[in-house]
């Protein structure tokens, strides 16, 4: 197998793990007001790159299921959306960011418990 | 800015009907949003080009269109297997009731077929049972329904002298070879 299939391999494992956190990153994001360009923007400090047509659809949907709230107000002469967590979406927040916090530990006892794999070497 | 409402309308062609409007108005003000950032950035009005990246970074109507809408499945990884086992029960017993009736008829009524409409009869066999199976796991999986087969499962079920994996391959070759020779032997399908 190639560099380039294990990259291909790689990636969509990866974007698989990214899409599930991309959630909690928002709502966490979110504990504090934002509207979509400077979440994205701070998402992206944090060093989570997220597309626009990811983002937007994701907010929306979470604010569909009653995780965020959001409010129209004037800022810098323009009106903007401001989103932030509802009192439902701190709930499911915590729930969220417990199991995680959970997995997050098991899996780094897991994957430190074995040397790093070899497979790579080999080929 | 026409390029971001050919956009816009772009992508709402393709999500829920009764969503249409708010999605609509949600991503013009999500663009709008971006945009007048990037104007600002520079102290200037948007421009066209600021559209443009604006649009490039959002991605491809459909793709934004799929985002929109909770990840849909015309037959769901769940119950896709349960659908080939259905289509494989189904089209062999098919298969097997095809032989038998074509047999039973042709020798009781002195009733011939060729090989051409033999090949199309059971195409067209096959055909019908794809349709309306297909048909009936989209039903399934539009519907939300679990499938009580998977939940009913227990281990005694597993029959202990299972023959393993057979090649799917080897199963149709086994069948239309077999299947042919039994017509051709009752010389219901005549080869000339």
């Amino acid at each position: 197998m190639n560099d380039e299939s294990i990259r291909e391999i790689a990636d969509k494992l990866n974007s698989e793990i990214r899409r599930g956190s991309l959630v909690l990153a928002v709502l966490g994001q979110l504990q504090s007001e934002h509207y979509g360009y400077s979440l994205r923007k701070s998402l992206a400090e944090h060093g989570l790159d997220v597309e626009e047509g990811t983002l937007y659809p994701l907010i929306r949907r979470l604010e569909k299921q009653g995780l965020l709230e959001s409010e129209w107000r004037e800022e810098n002469k323009r009106r903007k959306r401001f989103y932030r967590l509802s009192a439902v979406g701190q709930s499911v927040y915590a729930s969220l960011l417990e199991d995680w916090r959970d997995l997050s530990s098991s899996l780094t006892t897991i994957t430190a418990s074995g040397s790093m794999p070899q497979v790579l070497e080999q080929e | 800015m026409q390029l971001v409402e050919s956009y816009v309308i772009e992508v709402c062609r393709f999500v829920p009907s009764e969503q249409r409007d708010e999605i609509a108005r949600d991503l013009r003000e999500a663009i709008a949003e971006e945009v007048y950032e990037l104007a600002d950035a520079r102290n200037e009005e948007p421009t066209d080009a600021d559209a443009k990246q604006v649009l490039s970074g959002f991605g491809h109507p459909l793709k934004v269109a799929g985002r929109y809408q909770p990840q849909r499945y015309l037959i769901g990884p769940e119950i896709f297997p349960a659908m080939l086992q259905t289509l494989r029960i189904v089209i062999g017993f098919a298969l097997g009731i095809q032989v038998v009736a074509i047999v039973v008829f042709g020798s009781l009524q002195e009733w011939t077929i060729g090989p051409w409409d033999l090949f199309w009869m059971t195409f067209e066999l096959v055909l019908w049972i794809l349709f309306v199976i297909v048909g009936a796991f989209i039903a399934v999986e539009y519907s939300g329904e679990k499938l009580g087969w998977y939940e009913n499962w227990s281990p005694q079920s597993l029959s202990p002298n299972s023959m393993g994996v057979i090649s799917r391959s080897d199963i149709v070759t086994n069948i239309v070879t077999g299947g042919f020779f039994l017509l051709w032997w009752n010389d219901v399908v005549v080869l000339h």
